[in-house]
């Protein structure tokens, strides 16, 4: 099988059986046509967004954004499906993306013609618009992208290093642009767009214009209520086809629910929402803007059990709502969810496949008083994937010392499905990481601890935030530290033979001849100045990239979207929440790194098997005569067993990782926040990796996230745990993930 | 504790469960969480059989998920590499 069969097969196979889950025949049906779709682009934006372009040539970079993100809203054509209680789609079918041209247009036309067999997130786009694309919208755009912008900076041989040399890298930085984000649901569900709209406009109102600052001032706020105006002539949109198809629609039960949503999208989400329907409606419909808008992943509901209970409370009271309709109306918004792939550039999928664009569900966690915060929405959003099973939104239970024994309990059984899902957040830990985020190495988040604890919860994968209060691309940076001690007797030459940019050439710096190490100590430090070299080398050139989209790449609903954007007079792009994070930087290769270094404290160093020369030719030759020297170093102590030998050298490097990422300063102003997430980057990156002193071979696999390396934590998940118990993790301000894996035969006997 | 919602359509009955293990999978993340600090843990709780046979005959298995890393995917929408990489993890038992 080839290496891309297995993605193009599974649409395949989905194409025809439909999985038709759920807990009634509503959600059943809406599942069946989610699997039903291939995913597929939508140039619709990419369309409006030249249009406005073209016509604004020459005006303030500003008003031709605001300009684009408000069209778009007025002019995009309703979809309504049967089945269907909520209303909104980002795109013009089930499963499908707004194409982001000024991220993609430097690459697409190269791949345009492969997109539907490229390995890794094959797309569906139509012979039409791929001739739309190829003759007008990509010559247009392919050198106003932001990496075009960026690479003007740049030498080519460092711009091809960041984007495929495969130890320091920013691709995901300059191709993600409206992203990683937790929209003020709290403001939205007390006040509705309308309170925006009033705030902008009164702002407007009292600008002074001879204060020099109005001038720039008055375009954010007519451009925010043009933007404004916009979302809500796209919910009369809605309003009125939903009018239209019940007036056709003969079945009685249907032309009802048509015309409540006629209802629904009357009001909200202009007006503040009155019941749990209007407001999970504006739940799924600001997402829809936002993924409209955005290009990026990780844009997140995070606390919707705490936002959404006082309607589901009011319901229940009222007779309106059952927990059997909540529960329904959940499941729709999973299978909505679900249907957002991502659209990466080619470069990108191949670490992060799998088209998953990163929504969270959190539940449980505490209040603002400290006291255990779970109610009924916790238990339905955790049962509601039970029974509808899609891969999306990546529902997730804030544990703590006072979480109900029952509510974890929920969560294990749906762990036991066998999904993934939920993961399992500490929320002492997320406090300890949203004190000190974005605030350099001794410095302090501007966070209250009222903040932190009403609205904190995971952005992505698990990147700590502050729903409403913060705006930046969590997952800009990835710093493949399995590399640097290959790299420390290579000096810094990319193996032969292996994937990506530039092997046999020159990938980070020379340190010298590798005789020069006569302790462990001088090795140690050599690995250290590669790690630091390459944080160093992704974070002057992301911050680049940082001023280019605070200068020109402003995002008006991700500004609405952040409280106090709007009376700093600042879009979220450029600096306008009160916490401005990112580029971040994180590791990946982390288990790689530290088995490698014990490997070498312990077989070249103490027991003096071999020396650093041999080491190096090993390593040149992948091994390959070096069996002995292989076996020996694939025998030294591996992280993931409590073994303090290796767990040390871990925690020390761990640390080491944090405090150097921290201490770097961001273009507006804030600290670099450091993290390990990395999805399957390990793959990716492990592909362009050279052979590493742990004995893993050239082009394998990286360990995976913070997790031991593959098959070496050999005692039982306790011993893993006491392993990754050791390190200290409030450090990693940008969050740190961990994967284990529990057999199924121990948690189910029958199904 | 919420009991057990279903409508007369649903497709879903909840498994037999095995007690001492779904306790022992409590008792290990309120363990790595609450007691060592850890910040975030996911699981993968397939069994490791039914991969390697989803591996090569994918047409059994088009709902099925894995999690990859902070994320789940189904799993034809994977590369094989990346297939290979998830089944080359380790697999506990308590």
């Amino acid at each position: 099988m080839s290496e891309s069969a297995g993605a193009k097969m599974g649409l395949e196979i989905r194409d025809g059986k439909i999985a038709k889950v759920g807990s009634t025949k509503r959600i059943q049906e809406l599942n069946g046509m989610l699997h039903a779709e291939r995913p597929n682009g939508d140039i619709f934006r990419a369309r409006v967004l030249t249009k406005v372009y073209k016509e604004t040539e020459g005006q303030p970079q500003i008003r031709r954004r605001y300009k684009a993100s408000a069209e778009l809203y007025r002019t995009m054509k309703p979809i309504i499906y049967d089945y269907e209680r909520l209303a909104g789609w980002p795109a013009s079918r089930i499963r499908g993306v707004q194409i982001a041209i000024e991220m993609h247009a430097h690459w697409l036309a190269d791949d345009l013609d492969n997109m539907e067999n490229r390995p890794y997130d094959p797309f569906q786009i139509s012979e039409a618009d791929k001739k739309e694309l190829r003759e007008e919208l990509i010559p247009y755009w392919k050198d106003k992208t932001l990496t075009s912008l960026w690479a003007q900076y740049l030498t080519e041989d460092e711009v091809n290093k960041m984007q495929a040399g495969g130890f320091a890298d920013i691709v995901n930085y300059i191709t993600s642009h409206g992203s990683h984000f937790l929209p003020d649901y709290p403001y939205l569900m007390e006040h509705g767009f309308v309170g925006l709209y009033e705030k902008a406009k009164k702002c407007l109102e009292e600008l002074d214009p001879n204060d020099p600052a109005s001038i720039d001032k008055k375009e954010f706020y007519m451009g925010l209520i043009e933007v404004l105006l916009g979302i809500k002539q796209l919910a009369e949109n809605y309003a009125d086809t939903a009018a239209e198809m019940a007036q056709k629609e003969s079945d009685p039960i249907r032309k009802s629910e048509l015309l409540a949503m006629e209802e629904c999208m009357r009001h909200v989400p202009w007006n503040p929402p009155r019941n749990f329907y209007e407001a999970i409606e504006v739940v799924w419909l600001v997402f829809c803007l936002l993924f409209i808008e955005g290009a990026g992943p990780s844009v997140t509901y995070g606390r919707f059990d705490q936002y959404m209970y006082p309607f589901y409370k009011k319901g229940i009271e009222d007779g309106t709502l059952t927990p059997e309709l909540a529960m329904e109306f959940i499941e729709e918004l999973y299978i909505k969810t679900t249907s957002n792939p991502w659209f990466q550039s080619t470069d990108l999928a191949y670490y992060f496949g799998g088209y998953y664009r990163y929504p969270h569900v959190d539940v449980g966690g505490l209040d603002k008083n400290r006291r255990d915060a779970s109610n009924e929405l916790s238990y339905l959003c955790l049962r509601a994937m039970r029974y509808v099973k899609t891969t999306a939104p990546s529902v997730s239970l804030l544990l703590h010392q006072k979480t109900p024994d029952d509510l974890l309990l929920e969560a294990v059984k749906l762990a036991a499905e066998g999904m993934g899902h939920p993961s399992f957040f500490n929320v002492e830990t997320l406090i300890g990481m949203l004190e000190n985020k974005s605030g350099g190495l001794y410095g302090k988040s501007p966070y209250t601890m009222e903040q932190i604890l009403e609205w904190g919860s995971p952005i992505g994968c698990v990147e700590p935030g502050v729903m409403g209060y913060q705006y930046g691309h969590t997952d800009s940076c990835i710093i493949n530290v399995g590399y640097a001690p290959t790299l420390v007797l290579t000096r810094g030459i990319k193996p032969e033979g292996v994937d990506g940019y530039g092997a046999g050439e020159l990938l980070s710096f020379d340190g010298g001849d590798p005789s020069q190490y006569k302790t462990f100590g001088d090795f140690y430090k050599a690995v250290k100045d590669q790690i630091e070299w390459g944080i160093k080398a992704a974070h002057k050139n992301a911050i680049i990239a940082e001023k280019i989209l605070a200068e020109q790449f402003q995002l008006p609903t991700y500004t609405l979207l952040t409280r106090g954007a709007i009376e700093r007079g600042i879009d979220a792009a450029s600096g306008g929440a009160l916490c401005n994070v990112g580029p971040t930087i994180q590791l990946v290769g982390f288990g790689t790194l530290v088995d490698s270094v014990a490997a070498v404290k312990k077989v070249i160093y103490e027991d003096k098997a071999y020396t650093i020369e041999d080491l190096k030719g090993a390593i040149d030759a992948n091994f390959e005569g070096y069996e002995d020297l292989r076996t020996k170093l694939l025998a030294a102590p591996k992280y993931g067993n409590d073994d303090d030998y290796v767990d040390d050298i871990a925690a020390e490097l761990w640390t080491f990782f944090a405090t150097t990422t921290k201490s770097l300063k961001n273009y507006r102003g804030s600290y670099c926040d450091p993290a390990v997430q990395m999805v399957q980057a390990h793959i990716g990156f492990g592909a362009m990796t050279g052979a590493t002193p742990n004995g893993r071979l050239a082009g394998q696999p990286l360990s995976d996230t913070m997790s031991a390396t593959q098959q070496a934590d050999t005692h039982g998940p306790t011993f893993a745990a006491r392993s990754y118990g050791k390190l200290n993790y409030p450090i990693y301000t940008n969050g740190t993930l961990l994967n284990m894996w529990i057999s199924n035969s121990e948690l189910i006997a029958r199904k | 504790m919420m009991p057990i919602l279903n409508t007369p359509d649903a497709t879903y009955y909840e498994p037999e469960y095995k007690a001492a293990g779904i306790n022992n999978f409590a008792n290990l993340v309120r363990t790595m969480l609450n007691d060592y600090g850890i910040y975030h843990v996911q699981f993968n709780t397939v069994d490791k059989a039914v991969l390697i046979d989803a591996l090569d005959n994918p047409e059994k298995y088009p709902t099925l998920m894995v999690r990859i890393a902070g994320y789940s995917v189904y799993w034809t929408d994977l590369s094989r590499r990346c297939q290979e990489d998830v089944i080359n993890r380790t697999e506990h038992k308590f």
